[in-house]
């Protein structure tokens, strides 16, 4: 995130890299060039119902105040709940939005946490030609936040059993009535 | 014998003697003469007579000349060409009516008469109807979709489906023994720029695998295309049989590639080939030289080239297969709803259909070949255009689809040409197939019972694992290779279930999006679209009033149309020479036909990257010469367009931009100081000078006009103008006071055109929605690069970005003053492209 663009960013992350660290990842790279790490996309949660909106995956590179209109917007359109989906590094973004939320909220919404392991897989493409494709799997820490409206005048109205009568049924009931008098 | 008699002729006047048979040959002889005459006569006549003139008083019309329906029907096409010739045409013919063009039979003549000239792909009636449609490379492709929809075929390929023909890539097959074909594609390709083709991973057949080819050991120069490239499994290991390979090729550089492998293989078409005659019987006995005849074959299906010994062969499979490609996230989910296993019980067929069941693609072996035979895609259609409903997908697949991947996985009888000719020979036609559904079909829409026996389909599907830097997995999707025939029936099905169609548009925007180019400026593909684009711009430019050109010698701006990466090489070539002393001056001379080369090694890619983003040293090796792939993005607002300038900060810009930053300002860094124009006075002159010369002319013809209708009775008119060759040498000349001078003429014209020094141009560029900001792909030479690191101050290295150092150049548009900051990185993927 550039800074000029968004002045105001959240406060308590924790720097994704430090130099150092690079660097020693890059020189563990480095020191086995037998392969390339291709990293696949972290699998999602199946959804069952067709509403995938209310699933929200935060990643380090939105911008945090986009995310936050867009949660905002899901709740202010009539979403019961939504869940946020965070893993790695992005948990204290979501931790941070989440809380984001419920502040501003002034006390409507409130949350559920739960945290999970996800297990992932990377491929390693070789570098030389004699290798074939390897596997790494690695585990990385999940969490998800249920933010749901906690609001007391919210009031569920139960479905009728039985549907209102249409106008023109009612006109027909009445023209009936009519011709029997 | 002939006996001499005297007799006597009045006419003649005397007698005369004459002999009393004639010998047959010499009237034979005679007749053939008079016969020749008389068809030279027919067919060249001497007079000088119009066709209609010649015909009887009884038989004129009026105005004959003028509509040739008004001659003799056997005289109208002699009529038509006299006519043609003198320059007139005369009226062409009423177009037929639409009824009468709408027949079936007429319909079908028009069309391959209108395919004569380009090559149409299966889809190209139903693209015609909705396209933009443009000739490229041979072909009639769709371009874009005639509605506006640029942003949806983002959504589609991001969230979506979008579904692209690419079925005019030529498929080429070459069969052979392993070690031969490597030994080949040696010469043609380098160890440095990725795996080899006979890499393990990809020789298993599992993968489909890309492969950088130059010309013949012309290494690092001279680049042709990267190629996809797919082996046929082999059926039981260890044994040497000849493998399969299959190569896609770009139709720009097709032929270029199958000359180099002609010449690699010493391939020999065998259209026309040789053949030792068999000795006649009599003479076995004797030693005789032996003799050859000549066989040619008149239509060849399919062209094939062989080696002296029988070793390699290669065969065009030009329009054999399709090949289709979605890109979004619920391809997936389209390619269940639409593919069913013809048996569902094997263990292929239930792996694959475990496999598209999956949520993403993502999950798969990246480019995995899976053969799948399914149903008809006819039978599978919903009756509305919809999305396919989302189905409950086995969670923790994954692991399973890694390891319990069966060993016949990518095999199908798309390999066999017999067979791909047997499925195109027993399919069902659309008209048959709608007949017998309308005889059989009792409840519309429901399924028929001959449907069951219709033949299945062999499909290929290639899994494609998308962007591997910036936005993780976009641009994933899948491949779907299709038999002959069937193109259509796929295509419908897939746009059915709600796939986006796209054109060649989104190749490109597709490419942007993910950071990367598909086609290189060092190829011939990148060549010839960037001189097609550069004749497009200049077109434009002219086209418009004066008043609203912009004026690029103010600008500053050496090339305004196209990026001339020779002299840009050039001159940072120059520079580096002198500076590093005489010793390689044979070097600048050698390479002194100015050709340019992407840098394309990959260790020397990685180093380079290590040192843009953590500091490390300069390598070395990097030749300072090559062009280095680069993404920019722009720090703060501004726009980019394709053949953008990027150019070296100087001391004052990056103070400049720290002040701006620490001040949040979005100004433009540096504006360019307009130079001035010396050739302004000179074009109102040329313009004034050559208004008043046509105006000379003009009032010469009316005063000649004029002369001649003192002495005349009738009406005469004013002379032609004939002007059209001098207008257009004074347009000539108008173009070029308004370009500047070519880069070409003078030295060091383009690294120094500016105030600020040029070391890159940009290729493509525009607003990229996946990073919501102005992304563009560049080239820069690597002298270049390694100054600008240099020169990098250490405050600039301190903006983080996602916690790594970034290096900004700055940028400026071609039309514009304003230079910007921009981000820069080096692409890596420039040796496993996604798209």
């Amino acid at each position: 995130m550039d800074s000029s663009s968004n002045p105001q960013t959240e406060r308590g992350t924790k720097p994704k890299t430090t130099n150092s660290s690079n660097r020693r990842n890059y020189n563990s790279q480095r020191a086995n060039p037998n392969h390339r790490v291709v990293r696949k996309q972290p699998p999602r949660a199946a959804t069952n119902g067709s509403d995938n909106r209310h699933n929200i995956y935060i990643t380090s590179r939105t911008d945090f105040r986009a995310q936050q209109k867009r949660c905002e917007d899901l709740l202010n359109s009539g979403a019961k709940e939504i869940f946020l989906h965070c893993m790695g590094y992005s948990i204290t973004r979501g931790l941070n939005l989440a809380l984001r939320l419920i502040a501003n909220s002034e006390g409507a919404l409130s949350y559920a946490i739960n945290t999970s392991t996800i297990q992932l897989l990377d491929e390693l493409h070789p570098l030389c030609d004699e290798d074939d494709l390897t596997f790494r799997q690695r585990n990385n820490s999940a969490l998800h936040i249920k933010i749901y409206n906690s609001s007391l005048f919210d009031i569920v109205v139960p479905e009728l059993p039985a549907k209102p009568q249409t106008q023109q049924r009612r006109q027909q009931q009445q023209k009936k009535t009519k011709q029997q008098q | 014998m002939a006996s001499q008699k005297l007799e006597y002729d009045a006419s003649l006047g005397g007698t005369e003697t004459l002999p009393s048979h004639v010998s047959s040959y010499q009237y034979a002889a005679g007749a053939l003469k008079e016969i020749k005459s008389l068809i030279d006569e027919a067919q060249l006549p001497a007079s000088s007579k119009l066709i209609f003139q010649t015909l009887p008083k009884h038989m004129r019309r009026r105005a004959m000349s003028h509509h040739p329906k008004r001659l003799p029907r056997k005289y109208r096409a002699a009529h038509k060409s006299q006519m043609g010739k003198a320059g007139n045409q005369p009226v062409i013919g009423k177009r037929p009516s639409r009824k009468y063009r709408r027949r079936p039979k007429n319909l079908m003549r028009e069309y391959v008469r209108r395919q004569a000239k380009h090559i149409w792909l299966e889809t190209h009636i139903w693209h015609a109807k909705r396209f933009h449609m443009i000739d490229r490379w041979g072909y009639r492709l769709p371009y874009a979709s005639c509605d506006k929809t640029f942003r949806a075929c983002y959504r589609a390929s991001a969230n979506h489906c979008l579904l692209q023909d690419m079925s005019f890539y030529i498929c080429v097959q070459l069969q052979g023994s392993m070690a031969l074909l490597t030994a080949g594609f040696a010469r043609l390709s380098s160890d440095r720029c990725g795996l080899s083709i006979a890499a393990k991973t990809y020789a298993l057949g599992y993968r489909e695998g890309s492969i950088e080819l130059f010309a013949d050991g012309q290494y690092p120069r001279g680049a042709l295309q990267r190629v996809r490239f797919m082996w046929r499994r082999e059926k039981a290991a260890g044994t040497p049989a000849a493998r399969t390979l299959w190569l896609w090729l770009h139709p720009a550089a097709a032929e270029a590639i199958i000359a180099q492998l002609i010449g690699v293989f010493q391939l020999k078409s065998t259209k026309q080939q040789t053949l030792p005659l068999p000795p006649p019987a009599e003479e076995a006995g004797k030693q005789q030289p032996l003799r050859f005849w000549t066989q040619t074959k008149a239509v060849e299906r399919r062209r094939t080239y062989v080696n002296a010994q029988n070793a390699v062969e290669l065969q065009v499979l030009q329009q054999e297969l399709n090949r289709y490609r979605l890109t979004g996230e619920q391809s997936q989910r389209l390619l269940t709803a639409s593919l069913r296993g013809q048996r569902p019980d094997e263990k292929q067929s239930k792996y694959c259909q475990n496999a598209l069941r999956l949520n993403t693609q993502q999950a798969l072996l990246s480019n995995l070949i899976m053969g799948f035979e399914v149903v008809d895609p006819r039978l599978h259609r919903p009756r509305k255009r919809s999305n396919p409903s989302v189905q409950a997908t086995p969670t923790d697949f994954a692991n399973f689809l890694y390891l319990q991947r069966p060993d016949n996985l990518p095999d199908s009888c798309l390999w066999d040409a017999e067979a791909r000719d047997r499925l195109s020979d027993n399919m069902l036609t659309v008209h048959k197939y709608e007949q017998l559904r309308q005889q059989s079909a009792v409840v519309p829409g429901e399924p028929c019972a001959f449907e069951a026996s219709l033949q299945s389909v062999p499909l290929l599907l290639i899994q494609r694992p998308g962007c591997n830097e910036g936005r993780l997995g976009y641009g994933s999707g899948w491949d779907v290779v299709a038999p002959a025939d069937y193109g259509m029936a796929l295509w419908k099905t897939f746009i059915m279930w709600g796939a986006r169609p796209g054109g060649l548009r989104e190749f490109d925007s597709v490419a942007r999006e993910a950071g990367v180019e598909v086609h290189l400026p060092d190829t011939i593909a990148g060549k010839q679209l960037a001189g097609l684009a550069a004749a497009e711009r200049r077109l434009r430019y002219f086209r418009l009033p004066p008043n609203k050109r912009c004026n690029f010698r103010k600008l500053a701006v050496v090339s305004p149309f196209t990026a001339p990466w020779q002299q840009l090489v050039r001159d940072w070539r120059i520079s580096s020479d002198a500076s590093e002393g005489g010793d390689s001056n044979a070097n600048a001379n050698g390479d002194a036909d100015g050709a340019f080369y992407v840098l394309r090694d990959h260790r020397l890619l990685h180093k380079l990257k290590g040192c843009v983003n953590l500091a490390l040293e300069y390598p070395p090796q990097v030749p300072g010469d090559s062009l280095i792939q680069i993404r920019l993005q722009l720090v703060a607002r501004g726009q980019l367009r394709a053949n953008a300038l990027i150019c070296l900060p100087t001391q004052e810009d990056w103070l400049q931009q720290r002040r701006q930053f620490q001040r949040r300002d979005v100004a433009p860094v540096y504006l360019e100081p307009a130079l001035p124009d010396a050739n302004e006075r000179q074009r109102k002159a040329s313009r004034l000078d050559h208004k008043r010369q046509l105006k000379r002319l003009r009032a010469r013809r009316v005063r000649e006009k004029r002369k001649l209708q003192e002495t005349s009775m009738r009406r005469v008119h004013i002379r032609a103008a004939h002007t059209a060759l001098l207008v257009r040498e004074q347009f000539e000349h108008m173009c070029r006071l308004w370009l500047p001078t070519e880069p070409a003429e003078t030295l060091d014209s383009v690294r120094r055109q500016c105030s600020r020094e040029v070391f890159g141009y940009v290729s493509s560029a525009g607003f990229n929605y996946s990073e919501a900001r102005v992304c563009g792909v560049g080239y820069v030479v690597a002298a270049g690069l390694r100054q600008l690191l240099a020169e990098r101050p250490d405050s600039a290295a301190n903006i983080n970005y996602g916690g790594r150092r970034s290096l900004l150049c700055m940028v400026r548009d071609a039309d514009s003053l304003v230079y910007r900051f921009a981000r820069l990185e080096i692409s890596e993927c420039v040796f496993s492209s996604p798209c």
